[in-house]
């Protein structure tokens, strides 16, 4: 897309909001033109319109400023119009119970336009607990909630996308349809499904499907850990995220259900 | 005002002074879409917001190549996923990482039992910060929304929030100003002290009218598995409601924050929060 078509300090903006996004203790000005590479006096324009918007707040640390309040209600917005408000009514507490049983980090994933998208994440509490990203989107051939998403979409769509090359991320990315597609079937046969490392090397996951009252997948609860915690994720916590999405999904179909009203 | 130099000066039509006037019309365009769920046109809102077309088509196209908006199939534009990652990183020195969005669902459960708003607050410079919000069904009476900071002195979360400080830092607290907003302020140090006791005692406040003659309110503090207090439920509600109606509101207001704190019980709440770094 031709660079005409966009405003630059709108681009300079989503900078500074995206480094903010990095510092949960805010930056000095000073930083900020450092790291963004823009001038002080732009910077501090910039800042003064955020500033007033509210998506900028400054902390208690004199000069400083992170990211601010108002972005919450959007983000509220975007769940309100995602059509997946019950969806994440009904399975934040189930997230927050299966991250405090296991320590490790869990979040919730819909398919959105064609990628696995996190809609919500619990933080795991353990030493080496990874921190999910909100609002993150992961391609449909990589990924443990990803290939639970793949596996449950329509079968020509799913053909369609398995079709197309896809793209290698580590040496562990199953980059071969014809293996993917074997995987997905174990996935489904089984209820689970496992990421040795396929998109982040480092990174191993476990995940299971939300279903709804009709039984259609309507999302995936994953946990991610580090890749060399995956054989004791497997013997020790399977069991609690499979019983977790069961939970969710039988809250999502009473919720449906008119005579529970 | 004290509340303008928290966010930057302002001239007297509320634009930013020595701002970017490009990003304070984006800011517009933000606030349009929040009120959109189902996505605006470019020609709508080129025509709401009183824009050139040509400047509403270039910052959505900024805007979406960031994922900050969507452009969907009908042509359209909602606000985007990537806002969720952006607000999944606001922290609010009281923010007990993870709160917000579990606290919604009771928000929302408690806001539809009461047929008012719901608000969440935490403690943030010397204010309660509402950081989430659920609207009534219906016409709400009292409008709220995320962001807004409400006076320790003269709100329901306010004092719900001062009552849980230690003793000391409430002291400090009595010895500053206390401004009368209304006839139902309580600015008077001694008094307020003890309503804070017995705020502390019961585990609910009351608003009589102290911050907007019209509104009244009621608040229950929500605790953290170690018993500490992180944040206020409260529900702000019509001054002219009858007996009956305010003591069902009270009574929703303390069970859902109940549920909440319970809740809370399983969620590992990051210690260290509130206190200034």
């Amino acid at each position: 897309m031709s660079r005409d078509h966009h405003i630059p300090a709108i681009e300079r903006a989503i900078r500074i909001l995206a480094l903010l996004g990095r510092y949960a203790d805010g930056l000095p000005l000073a930083e900020i033109a450092r790291e963004t590479a823009l001038t002080r006096s732009t910077v501090y324009r910039i800042l003064n319109s955020l500033l007033a918007a509210g998506l900028v707040r400054r902390t208690g640390r004199q000069g400083w400023l992170a990211l601010g309040p108002r972005l919450i209600g959007l983000a509220a917005a975007v769940q309100a119009g995602s059509g997946a408000e019950d969806l994440l009514a009904v399975a934040q507490p189930h997230l927050a119970r299966l991250s405090a049983l296991t320590g490790e980090a869990s979040k919730l994933s819909i398919l959105d336009e064609g990628r696995a998208l996190c809609i919500h994440a619990v933080p795991g509490s353990n030493a080496y607990a990874l921190s999910p990203i909100v609002g993150e989107s992961f391609p449909l051939h990589a990924g443990a909630a990803s290939k639970i998403l793949l596996a449950a979409m329509a079968p020509e769509a799913r053909s369609a996308l398995m079709a197309t090359p896809l793209e290698r991320f580590t040496d562990e990315t199953v980059v071969d349809a014809a293996a993917l597609a074997r995987e997905l079937l174990r996935a489904t046969a089984e209820g689970w499904a496992e990421d040795r490392g396929e998109h982040g090397v480092s990174v191993s996951a476990l995940a299971a499907a939300v279903r709804d009252g009709a039984g259609r997948v309507r999302a995936s609860v994953s946990m991610a850990y580090l890749r060399e915690r995956h054989q004791a994720m497997r013997d020790g916590h399977l069991p609690a995220l499979i019983d977790c999405c069961a939970a969710i999904s039988a809250d999502l179909a009473r919720l449906e259900d008119p005579r529970a009203a | 005002m004290a509340a303008d130099a928290q966010r930057g000066a302002r001239a007297d039509n509320g634009v930013p002074v020595n701002g970017v006037p490009v990003l304070d019309r984006m800011s517009e365009l933000l606030d349009l879409l929040e009120h959109r769920p189902e996505g605006a046109t470019i020609a709508e809102i080129a025509r709401r917001l009183a824009m050139p077309r040509s400047t509403v088509y270039r910052s959505l196209n900024t805007l979406a190549a960031h994922a900050l908006v969507r452009r969907l199939p009908d042509g359209s534009y909602r606000l985007g996923p990537r806002l969720l990652g952006l607000a999944a990183r606001v922290t609010i020195e009281a923010d007990a990482g993870g709160l917000v969005p579990l606290a919604q669902l009771h928000l929302d459960r408690l806001a539809r039992a009461v047929h008012e708003v719901s608000r969440l607050s935490v403690l943030s410079d010397g204010s309660a910060l509402v950081v989430a919000v659920a609207q009534a069904h219906g016409e709400p009476a009292v409008p709220a929304r995320t962001g807004e900071k409400l006076p320790l002195h003269a709100s329901a979360a306010g004092k719900t929030l001062l009552a849980s400080r230690p003793d000391a830092e409430i002291a400090a607290f009595l010895a500053g100003p206390l401004p009368a907003l209304t006839r139902s302020t309580i600015s008077d140090p001694a008094r307020l002290a003890l309503e804070l006791a017995e705020i502390r005692r019961s585990g609910w406040a009351a608003d009589r009218g102290e911050l907007v003659e019209a509104v009244h309110a009621f608040a229950a503090p929500v605790r953290d598995a170690s018993g500490r207090v992180v944040a206020a439920v409260s529900v702000p509600f019509p001054a002219e409601a009858e007996p009956p109606r305010r003591m069902r509101i009270r009574s929703r207001v303390l069970i859902d924050t109940a549920r909440l704190t319970a809740s809370l019980g399983t969620l590992p709440v990051h210690a260290g929060a509130g206190g200034r770094r």
